[in-house]
């Protein structure tokens, strides 16, 4: 009962709730689809915090979205040694380096006076529920190794019960709990999706990618004008008129 | 006198004789006779954990358990023994004690399923016989080649022929892969101590445990791969005494955690060296250049 509960009813729920939430906040506040950026009030930690958790975490899920497409595939390049140990290797260097990044990120949200006052209960509770995601995600792969093999065999075919709209909860019943709670967890991530900063994953800037360059040029010396270069900081500073510098390098005229 | 008596001896005899080969008969008849339903099911469904009259296994040895427990308690426990040992049942709670950490799943069983499983134990008991799997036989002898093709099955170097994953999966053995093998399920390394012959074959072909038997209830092993799985099995040494004492316990693989934090280490100096003219700050630095 228990188990249909928290592996039928709750991702159904979740992604429901995940779905209608989402939408109704894009079309009544799209203007809050952000994670609110507080890199100017703390970029120090937020290095080690950001950079490391987005890179370990977009890794870990794409190994997830792998897993779930081709589970064959897995299993038959998990078929050497040699690459099932590679591929865990570099399954856990990612899963430790988003470790890193998101303990990085709740210590700054407590530590860090500036952050702590624009920080929102909804930001530590995402923090804490992706923490213990990833120590879960951790844990399981140290000490229930090799989870790319069986999550191929015995979590993907349960996940694509559910996709398939024919839930079949006896897959993972026989799953260690410590994985049963990753799954929960996950599903409580996404039920929480819609009411958090995690929206800003859908308005990635993607685009950025190939947009055309934006090419800035300054045509004066921001140094001198705020007084702040060195060598030339006896001169007096005629603010009416831009003082123009000699270009020294000339770069494309891009236009768009 | 004498006479009669002789007579009598002899024909005693003849009988004796005309009996033990009228049983030998029977006997070498209802060996080639079909198993009952309740064997059947009970090779199938229960072997794996259970036997009768030959000893606790994963669970206890079910010899004399219609006398010792009511029908009633019998399928309700068989249907649900967490579900009872939840309730507080005593006896239940006794079990769950007793073989700890082993727990017995939920059975997906129907009442008829269990009456003729119950009715092969009261026979067995009865009789004060041993089971003996009938089907769990090789289908060929074993050679030495088998040992090196079932360590290919074992790794995942030889796919298995009906889909299923590879055993270094979930399973590892003394000496396998530089990492070793899975530790989702127990080590196998001295399987071949823990389980007679007939119960390894048993398992191999019918694997009641509770992810063996999702994962491959659907795509079992063939006859060939039972074979090769078991003479691999079977030769599997133990590289060092603890093995036996730690098989079954999650626990860390030095070498794969060692790299994973030395990869780790590696990936965040690698990251500070493609941004090392990161902004680090807006104020202190005009502060800085404003002073010096």
């Amino acid at each position: 009962m228990m188990d249909n509960l928290l592996f039928v009813i709750f991702p159904y729920a979740a992604v429901l709730l995940a779905v209608v939430a989402t939408a109704q906040r894009y079309f009544k506040s799209g203007f809050s689809y952000s994670s609110l950026s507080s890199q100017f009030l703390e970029s120090g930690e937020l290095f080690y915090g950001s950079v490391a958790w987005h890179f370990g975490i977009i890794a870990v899920l794409i190994g997830h979205l792998i897993g779930l497409l081709f589970p064959e595939r897995v299993l038959w390049f998990n078929g050497v040694p040699v690459r099932l140990y590679i591929l865990e290797s570099t399954g856990l260097l990612f899963g430790l380096l988003a470790l890193v990044g998101i303990v990085s990120l709740l210590v700054r949200r407590i530590v860090s006076a500036r952050v702590r006052a624009v920080t929102t209960p909804m930001d530590v509770i995402v923090l804490v529920l992706l923490l213990i995601q990833v120590a879960l995600g951790v844990y399981t792969a140290i000490f229930y190794r090799w989870g790319s093999s069986w999550y191929a065999a015995v979590a993907v075919p349960y996940l694509r019960s559910l996709l398939a709209l024919r839930p079949d909860v006896q897959l993972i019943a026989p799953l260690p709990w410590v994985v049963k709670l990753h799954i929960v967890n996950a599903y409580l991530l996404v039920a929480i999706f819609g009411f958090s900063r995690l929206v800003h994953m859908l308005v990635f800037p993607v685009q950025y990618l190939w947009r055309p360059y934006q090419l800035v040029i300054w045509n004066w010396n921001r140094w001198r004008i705020r007084g702040q270069a060195p060598a030339l900081s006896q001169q007096p500073v005629e603010a009416s008129e831009p003082i123009r510098e000699p270009m020294t390098r000339r770069r494309p005229a891009f236009t768009r | 006198m004498k006479g009669i008596s002789m007579m009598s001896m002899r024909s005693g005899f003849t009988w004796s004789v005309i009996g033990l080969c009228a049983g030998l008969l029977i006997s070498i008849e209802a060996r080639g006779q079909a198993p009952s339903p309740g064997a059947t099911l009970f090779e199938k469904r229960c072997y794996s954990c259970h036997n009768i009259g030959s000893g606790d296994k994963k669970g206890p040895d079910l010899k004399g358990v219609t006398l010792r427990r009511s029908r009633d308690w019998l399928h309700e426990y068989i249907k649900s023994p967490a579900a009872m040992n939840r309730r507080g049942d005593p006896e239940a709670r006794a079990l769950f004690k007793k073989f700890a950490p082993e727990v017995m799943p939920d059975q997906d069983i129907t009442d008829e399923q269990i009456d003729a499983i119950l009715a092969l134990i009261d026979e067995l008991t009865r009789k004060n016989e041993t089971f003996v799997p009938a089907g769990a036989k090789l289908s060929r002898p074993v050679t030495p080649a088998d040992i090196d093709l079932g360590r290919q099955l074992f790794v995942g170097r030889r796919a298995l022929s009906n889909g299923g994953p590879a055993c270094i999966s979930c399973h590892t053995v003394s000496g396998v892969g530089r990492l070793g093998g899975g530790t989702l399920g127990p080590d196998l390394t001295a399987v071949n101590v823990k389980y007679r012959d007939p119960e390894l074959i048993a398992i191999l072909q019918n694997p009641n445990f509770p992810t063996m038997k999702t994962v491959f209830g659907t795509r079992p092993l063939t006859d060939e791969e039972i074979v090769q799985l078991f003479a691999y099995l079977q030769n599997v040494k133990p590289a060092h005494p603890t093995t036996q004492a730690l098989a079954g316990i999650a626990r860390i693989e030095p070498w794969f955690v060692t790299i994973g934090f030395v990869v780790l280490l590696g990936a965040i100096i690698g990251l500070n060296v493609i941004w090392k003219s990161r902004l680090r700050g807006v104020r202190e630095p005009l502060v800085r250049r404003s002073t010096s």
